[in-house]
């Protein structure tokens, strides 16, 4: 540790983290692969569609045991509002929006982030239970009860890439 | 090529069964070991081996005359088609010339996507293979300008293969010259088939018969809607997030607060 630097996240914190945000980055290569005809040259690396699809099954598992461990490794810190000082954050935007002399002071993480980790944690959780019916009733063939929980998967394909879209935003003002 | 249709007219057909055994000599399918269930229909449903079927049901009609009524089950080839929609892979697709639904079995992942959608619970999944089969209309026939190798097959007329608008125009024909509760089955439906039905009875009447098939809710949400969306939503990140470049550029670090200032933390 170099000097007069603070160790804000620890090693298990970082592993997660990143395991997290690989296995999603696959699943959304992966998922574009099937879900648009014209994207199905990315199997290519997989030995082809049917490989593509059999990394997504398994890479969705990877993805799940990620998510819960970052849920319950961010919860108290990341899941919760405390207030009133995030409501004094929410009045300024966190200064991201305009012009703001002081921004109010949070915890650990700002109330931006906390709604960010709760998109993740929410839309990530919708992701794996209709992913897990998605391959299940496959396996099973539940038939036409199943495809209705199944689908929804693809919808949340277009949350993720909304997900993707306010994080450039977000990120855009830390770089 | 004109969009053409098949036509199965149940008043003609004495289910001998002919079109089945063409069915499985043209697409060289293997047969099932057979078992008595107490009925001629065998085999008792598609299957991967088994692209249609001819039901034997035993009607009671209203004045306690029983009946024997039969129905072609086999891919209804719809013009909205639930399984194309859902297809990741481009394996089922519309011929280009009749309209028809084909199945590509070198794209074929065997995801099961369309198993779940079909309104008529049409496509089979071989566990062996890992790929899904159903009727493509003989697409090696049809565009070869020869009728499939059911209608082909059919000896008495039941079975029909023409332009749509004809065939169309002879089944109101038919259930006109056959009154009572004769009615045409599939046109209706899914932006029309391309096979449907003249059935002597009320379609409701008919064992396992879709009675309102249509594309499930959930296909046209997801994949009508939603898909195009999401694609609005990926250009969106690419966009917004350039547009905030030009505009805004990165964000410099504010000047570091000198030492004094801050020295204990205060």
């Amino acid at each position: 540790m170099k000097k007069g630097l603070i160790l804000v996240t620890s090693g298990y914190e970082r592993f997660v983290h990143w395991m997290l945000a690989i296995s999603c980055l696959l699943l959304c290569y992966t998922g574009l692969g099937m879900m648009f005809e014209s994207l199905n040259f990315f199997g290519v690396i997989f030995g082809g569609l049917k490989g593509l699809k059999i990394a997504h099954n398994f890479i969705g598992l990877v993805f799940g045991v990620a998510l819960g461990l970052a849920i319950k490794m961010w919860w108290k810190e990341a899941g919760v509002f405390v207030f009133p000082e995030d409501f004094e954050w929410f009045k300024t935007a966190g200064g991201y929006l305009w012009h703001v002399d002081k921004v109010a002071e949070t915890g650990k993480y700002n109330p931006g982030q906390k709604m960010f980790f709760l998109t993740v944690a929410a839309f990530g959780l919708l992701m794996f239970v209709t992913g897990f019916f998605h391959v299940v009733s496959g396996i099973l063939s539940l038939g036409k009860r199943s495809a209705a929980l199944a689908l929804p998967i693809a919808c949340i394909g277009v949350c993720g890439d909304f997900r993707v879209f306010l994080c450039s935003f977000v990120s855009g003002y830390y770089w | 090529m004109a969009e053409k249709i098949k036509l199965y007219d149940d008043s003609k057909c004495t289910a001998c069964r002919g079109c089945q055994l063409a069915c499985k000599q043209w697409n060289a399918l293997t047969a099932s070991q057979t078992e008595n269930r107490g009925t001629y229909q065998n085999p008792p449903s598609l299957a991967p081996n088994t692209f249609m079927i001819i039901h034997y049901q035993d009607y009671v009609d209203g004045k306690g005359n029983v009946k024997w009524l039969f129905r072609k089950e086999a891919c209804m080839h719809c013009t909205d088609a639930a399984c194309v929609t859902v297809c990741p892979s481009g394996a089922l697709h519309y011929n280009k010339e009749t309209k028809t639904v084909g199945l590509d079995h070198e794209k074929c992942i065997g995801c099961r996507e369309c198993v779940a959608a079909c309104p008529f619970e049409i496509p089979r999944y071989d566990a062996k293979t890992e790929k899904v089969y159903k009727c493509d209309m003989c697409e090696s026939r049809i565009t070869n300008n020869m009728e499939p190798a059911c209608v082909k097959a059919c000896p008495t007329g039941a079975l029909q293969w023409g332009v749509k608008e004809d065939i169309l125009k002879a089944a109101a024909r038919r259930v006109e010259t056959l009154g009572g509760d004769a009615a045409t089955y599939g046109d209706k439906y899914v932006g029309g088939t391309h096979f449907m039905y003249v059935l002597k009875e009320k379609p409701a009447v008919y064992e396992n018969i879709h009675k309102d098939p249509k594309v499930p809710l959930s296909v046209t949400i997801w994949k009508g809607w939603l898909k195009p969306l999401s694609l609005l939503a990926a250009a969106g990140v690419v966009g917004g997030s350039f547009l905030h470049y030009i505009l805004h550029g990165p964000k410099r670090p504010d000047p570091e607060p000198t030492d004094e200032k801050t020295e204990g933390g205060k």
